[in-house]
């Protein structure tokens, strides 16, 4: 049993979680919160959020259809909690499309920058101009309790061409959220790529979109004690099952006409989500609404009115984002903060909602007082100064205090660091060589150890180069303890970035305090974002090519940087000096990294083998 | 217009196209990107080298198709196919709403996720380059003679030239000629190219021939639902008028509007005032 209680707390605690998540989004950005990759570039926001939200908000256009211009009285009653729906819907979505996009700040440029062969800018400017058209269209409601009745008459005297402007901004722009999805031949799955798409989605959308609003005045007359208006909703139901069975028949003859019933049989995975689609967007529905007794029965009109908002959304999903995933190579699951940014934004809409209903004559019959006071009205808060109890005859509105805070709490301790922090990029240390050996006379260089190896004959090239007189001559720092070279100034252990420059001996070697400035910018905080690159003055010891100036990065380019680019260097000095080109070419290093020692299978045969410090 | 053809058989891998590339676009250093897509396309690798199942190299990058469908999805028009042939992206009118990334068939804009205001980045066809009648920096770079620039029609001589010449070398086709509706970068090879996203199901059609003819109705719909919908409402409230008109003659003290096809009639709200 749901009470109106039960559900604000519900409510607020889920829209919490969405406040947070916005202020995670806003601070950390897309790649930071969201699960999305150039594989999967458009997520949850944009289609549950966006593409279902506008899509349950048909109720609106439907029902203005309905009443002004069929002039079937008989559903007026509905038809003010229809355009509240409606504006919430497109009210969510556009909140939600703001902060879906990578720069919220530019969401007014489709305003100024046209281009009339995009969809996307079709359906933009008919979600501006129809979010605009319900709120003319709610603003009597509101505007009534305040006795505005100049503005009130003003606007009834235009409803009719309003509501003519928005079916057709309607009819427009929920094609066109199919049509969208045209652009994708390649990449949809040929379960929902269809040139139907606009067809199907407005079909589909007004069916569902009716059902929304049978679903909304279901709920108000349960939660807040009013009595039902079972013919109207029997009838809207009836309407919206007609509505969802066309949809039915365009979809199959759509699957037939283009020879892909096959695939129904095919046993790949979408099949499953497709007929779950099907099923609960359409098939229960109708099936609950063609039986007299469940369409007469408020508990039959709910299932069925769940299930086709439930089925709508599939259907969305499915084409945005479940029939994309075969096609592109990397997998996605909204992270945590993209759920509950979702959510969060519903439940927003779900309050809103309640606040229009209780506050303004958005149904016939007003809610009664007794509902409007906390339905659990009881002790204060505070029993006494400081102590808090927490019980089931706290106030509501400390309840739900009580409530935001913890989940607000919750929140930030649940969403990852990153999502506040924004993306902080993995730079993967480089590690050090693997033995191929237990002697380590071969090396393994698989600094970011992704099995592209170089197998690198360390013992050779001692032995080649003049025995352990010849350490000098490539490196100092792997050698535990090593004091005694010249690169001992700066490094004092190559493989621990963070002593890899030593500022007290710069200090120090470059006179004292008056040494700021040779490498500090003078006016600005010394730091390392202001300081000279290391390669200003030490090109030469870092063996770097001359083009690559600037700051010097703390991790490794690419296996031609290894050893500050001494591996290519000397190769390619060594064929200079021969004459012909035999070491300083690829395959000289990389021609046996496919071989048998190469790779991690080294490791595993060899067992563990001795890392340095990583880190 | 101008025009890439890259022959895939004299690349050698090397990827020193992607490095002058990176260079000459003042791209950040490539660092582990969560999700890297596999052909190695990023933010910050504009140009990549793919290694062909069969063996062999492929460079990868920006088509530059000529009816590209990027440029139809921006819905703020911030990606333009210009008339020397790059395709560009104007990121001063860009809202980040990545439709163009769905809309490209072989994937090619990329999204700088790791960035609070992040935009797009692709190919742009060395542009400035371009402009001042120099080469594309990566055809610049190729040793091995596997890039040349130039005049497309030209190039598309030179390709079948060069195929009919060594059959036994080269696939008789060349890729980017009619694919997508043509592109600006054209492919000869020994070996079929589907592994860089030629879609076989789009083959030959633009894009914008799947878009067009839906998005060209726009105006005939918003006026035929407009026109019928202004119709409706005046040939009800004109029956509805005689209908009253005559209730009032029949019987003048009832005033109601009634609704002939409803049902249930002991619910009516039309209470309003």
């Amino acid at each position: 049993m749901i009470t109106l209680a039960r559900l604000k707390e519900v409510l607020w605690v889920v829209a919490v979680f969405g406040a947070v998540a916005i202020v995670a989004r806003l601070l950390g950005g897309l790649g930071a919160v969201t699960d999305l990759s150039d594989a999967m570039p458009w997520g949850m926001w944009k289609i549950l959020n966006m593409v279902a939200g506008v899509a349950l908000a048909t109720g609106g256009f439907a029902l203005a259809a309905t009443v002004y211009i069929f002039k079937l009285e008989k559903y007026r009653p509905v038809i003010k909690p229809a355009i509240a729906v409606a504006f919430l819907g497109y009210g969510s979505s556009c909140f939600a499309l703001f902060l879906d996009i990578g720069l919220p700040h530019a969401i007014w440029k489709p305003i100024v920058f046209w281009n009339h062969h995009s969809f996307l800018f079709e359906v933009a400017w008919c979600v501006m101009l129809y979010f605009s058209v319900t709120i003319l269209e709610l603003a009597p409601t509101v505007l009534e309790k305040y006795g505005f009745e100049k503005w009130i008459g003003l606007l009834h005297k235009v409803s009719i061409p309003i509501v003519i402007v928005g079916i057709t901004l309607s009819s427009l722009h929920h094609t066109s959220l199919g049509s969208l999805f045209l652009v994708m031949p390649a990449r949809l799955h040929p379960l929902w790529f269809t040139s139907w798409l606009p067809v199907l989605f407005i079909l589909s959308a007004v069916g569902a979109g009716i059902f929304m609003v049978v679903l909304v005045s279901l709920a108000y007359a349960r939660l807040y004690g009013r009595p039902l208006q079972l013919p109207v909703l029997s009838g809207l139901s009836t309407a919206a099952a007609v509505i969802l069975g066309l949809y039915l028949v365009a979809k199959a003859a759509d699957l037939v006409l283009r020879h892909q019933t096959g695939l129904l049989l095919s046993g790949q995975w979408e099949v499953g989500f497709f007929a779950a689609e099907v099923v609960l967007g359409a098939v229960l529905p109708i099936l609950l609404v063609a039986i007299p007794a469940t369409r007469k029965s408020p508990t039959g009109l709910a299932v069925a009115s769940v299930s086709a908002v439930i089925g709508l959304v599939l259907y969305r999903l499915n084409v945005g984002v479940t029939g994309l995933l075969r096609t592109s190579e990397v997998a996605y699951f909204p992270s945590l903060t993209e759920i509950s940014l979702s959510l969060g934004l519903i439940a927003m809409a779900g309050l809103v909602l309640i606040y229009l209903v209780e506050n303004y004559r958005v149904f016939e019959n007003t809610p009664a007082k007794t509902h409007l006071v906390s339905a659990s009205a009881g002790v204060r808060a505070l029993d006494r100064p400081g102590r808090l109890r927490v019980s089931g005859s706290m106030s509501a509105p400390a309840r739900i205090s009580l409530l935001v805070v913890i989940s607000a709490s919750v929140a930030l301790a649940a969403f990852s660091a990153e999502a506040f922090e924004g993306v902080e990029l993995d730079r993967s240390p480089i590690r050090p060589p693997l033995g191929v050996n237990k002697a380590r006379t071969v090396l393994l260089i698989n600094g970011d150890r992704d099995d592209d190896a170089v197998r690198f004959p360390h013992q050779e090239h001692i032995e080649r180069l003049g025995d352990d007189a010849s350490c000098s001559k490539c490196h100092h720092l792997n050698l535990p303890g090593d004091q005694s070279s010249a690169c001992y100034r700066c490094h004092r252990d190559m493989n621990r970035k963070t002593s890899i420059f030593d500022h007290a001996s710069h200090v120090a070697k470059l006179d004292g305090n008056w040494s700021c400035q040779q490498c500090h910018d003078a006016e600005k905080p010394k730091n390392l974002a202001n300081s000279k690159a290391c390669d200003e003055c030490h090109a030469d010891d870092m063996g770097l090519e001359p083009p690559r100036t600037g700051r010097f990065d703390f991790w490794a380019r690419s296996y031609a940087d290894a050893m500050h680019g001494m591996c290519v260097k000397c190769h390619e000095e060594e064929d200079q000096k021969a004459g012909e080109a035999r070491l300083a070419t690829c395959q000289a290093c990389h021609g046996n990294q496919h071989s048998q020692e190469a790779g991690s299978p080294a490791e595993e045969r060899l067992g563990p083998l001795t890392e340095g410090e990583t880190k | 217009m101008k025009a890439i053809l890259v022959d895939v058989t004299k690349c050698t891998g090397c990827e020193q196209c992607v490095a002058a590339c990176q260079k000459a676009h003042h791209l950040e250093p490539e660092i582990p990107v969560r999700k890297l897509s596999r052909d190695g396309l990023s933010s910050r690798r504009l140009t990549t080298v793919v290694a062909l199942p069969a063996g062999g190299f492929a460079k990868k990058q920006c088509l530059h198709c000529l009816e590209p469908g990027c440029v139809d999805a921006c819905l703020v028009g911030a990606i333009q196919k210009t008339s020397a042939g790059p395709v560009i992206y104007d990121r001063s009118k860009c809202i980040g709403c990545r439709y163009c990334m769905l809309a490209c068939p072989v994937s090619i804009p990329r999204y700088e996720w790791e960035a609070t205001i992040p935009y797009m980045q692709k190919c742009d066809f060395c542009q400035d380059r371009v402009t001042q009648g120099q080469s594309p920096i990566c055809v610049g770079t190729c040793k091995n003679g596997a890039l040349t620039f130039g005049d497309r029609d030209e190039l598309l001589a030179l390709a079948h030239a060069t195929v009919r010449r060594e059959p036994d070398k080269y696939l008789d086709h060349v890729y980017g000629e009619k694919e997508l509706g043509g592109s600006s970068v054209l492919y000869i090879t020994k070996e079929p190219l589907d592994v860089l996203g030629w879609p076989s199901q789009v083959g030959q059609r633009s894009l914008a021939s799947f878009t067009w003819p839906v998005m060209s109705k726009t105006p005939v719909v918003a006026a035929g639902v407009a026109t019928f919908l202004i119709g409706t409402h005046f040939i009800i409230k004109r029956r509805m008028e005689i209908e009253a008109a005559q209730h009032r003659e029949q019987s003048p003290e009832t005033e109601s509007t009634e609704d002939d096809s409803a049902e249930n009639t002991e619910d009516e709200g039309g209470a309003e005032s």
